[in-house]
């Protein structure tokens, strides 16, 4: 299925709205209940109780067509889909001071492409939600004609608003902005852009937010906390860091023992053979000492690690390629604090909670 | 072994002074060199603050700053340290890397590194 276009007309973006001039308001928005930032459980929730058919196109359908007729609330079908845990996340502390700026409705959102804007408020117990578009422009060559064709899509960003926090939701995806090298698709380049949006919706709510403190959070706080905890285990995925000149980029295996935790076992192994040590507990003592020094210490720009509980049910409670944002603007991703979140641990609204959780004083 | 240098913190806006301990510690390594994300990871400070630390202590005369030249076009490490307040590299320049020609500073990107060179106490912290 060819999603947010007709059979034929355009390139398929799961998580972004391609733009083919919709004929009609209800066209456009059956399309974008179709597209990859509205799933199924979405439009299913959003008509609870009544029957919305069996698939994606035929519940789209169903809600535009109940939408339109004043049978049904957009701010209802936007708010499930806000709802709906995506992959990159990034979060901000402090209040607002009012959760009920004057912006483009959720019915517009659904209705037309629009400018890029935040729509909204949605309400939702003591959460309030904004879904911001935002247009780009994407040169793919089609594939019938052969010929250069600029495609208009629009991505979506979930600002999730309460009193004391916010959260920022959304799916990447990739496109190519550069007409002159088009069989290079990458990915879209959130980082230039998001700051500036989280700033417009802050203005916009009288909002005195900053950056959580995510590296002492996490390399200090969390890995004291659960690392070398009884009942947990603590995987170490991933590192890059630079530091005295020399960039490193670290990318452990899916095992438990792997990468990182190998790295350090050999440097101690070598260490301690060499001082004679043949003690274990000093020997571990070692390793732990190295691996602290090569993630917290190492000049990180970006961790990621999982947290699962150590037991039977070995449920997992987090993982997230952690990106602190400590680089000057031109460095693209690492310039801005985010995080790359994973399904199985909730996605960026299960990262979420878990962090609220952890940051002083925030409650999820 | 030197004594220690001191920073006063009223000298940068916007540290808290759980942040300005973890500086702190950070400072404790003599001959150790910094770079602003290495403040923003371990102490949660913003670029901006981290950079004016930086600064402060160049000023200060208990850090050699220097500017880090990235030609990523190469390389994700850096290629080249040159003085801070020499200016930017001339063009064209000889990436010393790839040994490839740059011609526009736009290839180039850059960023500060401080080379510390004694521990260094921050007064002022609390106040």
């Amino acid at each position: 299925m060819i999603v947010g276009t007709r059979a034929g007309e355009g390139p398929n973006y799961r998580h972004a709205f391609v733009d083919i001039h919709y004929d009609t308001e209800e066209e456009f928005c059956r399309r974008l209940l179709e597209s990859g930032d509205f799933s199924a459980r979405a439009l299913r929730a959003a008509r609870e109780g009544k029957d919305v058919g069996a698939d994606k196109p035929a519940m789209a359908r169903s809600l535009a067509n109940a939408m339109l007729d004043d049978r049904l609330d957009a701010g209802v079908i936007v708010r499930e889909a806000c709802r709906d845990s995506r992959g990159w996340l990034a979060l901000r502390i402090g209040p607002v001071r009012h959760k009920r700026p004057k912006l483009p409705s959720p019915k517009q959102f659904l209705t037309a492409f629009g400018t890029d804007n935040w729509y909204g408020p949605i309400d939702d117990g003591a959460t309030c939600y904004f879904i911001a578009a935002r247009e780009a422009f994407d040169f793919r060559v089609d594939r019938e004609t052969q010929k250069l064709r600029r495609y208009r899509v629009r991505w979506h960003v979930v600002g999730e608003v309460t009193d004391t926090h916010a959260a920022f939701h959304w799916n990447g995806f990739s496109l190519n902005e550069d007409r002159k090298r088009p069989q290079a698709p990458g990915q879209y380049p959130f980082w230039k852009h998001l700051p500036q949006m989280i700033e417009d919706l802050g203005a916009a709510l009288g909002a005195q937010w900053s950056e959580p403190e995510l590296g002492p959070l996490v390399l200090d706080d969390l890995w004291s906390r659960y690392a070398a905890t009884h009942g947990y285990v603590w995987t170490h995925k991933r590192l890059r860091a630079e530091r005295d000149g020399v960039a490193l980029n670290a990318h452990s295996a899916s095992k438990r023992m792997a990468g990182l935790e190998a790295l350090t076992r050999s440097l101690a192994g070598a260490a301690t053979d060499a001082l004679k040590v043949t003690d274990t507990e000093q020997i571990r003592a070692v390793e732990a000492a190295l691996l602290r020094r090569l993630v917290q210490d190492g000049g990180a720009k970006s961790y990621e690690f999982s947290l699962d509980e150590d037991n039977q049910e070995q449920k997992p409670l987090f993982r997230a390629h952690c990106y602190f944002g400590g680089r000057p603007k031109e460095f693209g991703q690492d310039s801005f604090q985010h995080l790359n979140c994973y399904g199985r641990y909730g996605g960026s609204r299960g990262a979420a909670e878990f962090l609220f959780r952890h940051l002083e004083g925030i409650e999820p | 072994m030197s004594p220690p240098g001191r920073l006063d913190a009223r000298r940068v806006s916007g540290v808290t002074a759980q942040q300005w301990r973890r500086i702190e510690e950070l400072l404790q390594a003599v001959d150790s060199n910094l770079q602003p994300h290495q403040l923003v990871t371990a102490a949660g400070v913003s670029y901006g603050s981290a950079l004016a630390i930086l600064a402060c202590l160049g000023q200060e005369g208990l850090a050699d700053n220097q500017l880090v030249v990235y030609h990523l076009a190469c390389s994700e490490s850096p290629v080249e340290f040159l003085p801070f307040g020499a200016g930017f590299p001339t063009l064209p320049w000889h990436c010393p890397n790839c040994e490839e020609l740059v011609e526009q500073l736009e290839d180039l990107t850059f960023d500060v590194q401080a080379h510390v060179s004694v521990a260094v106490r921050i007064d002022g912290s609390d106040s």
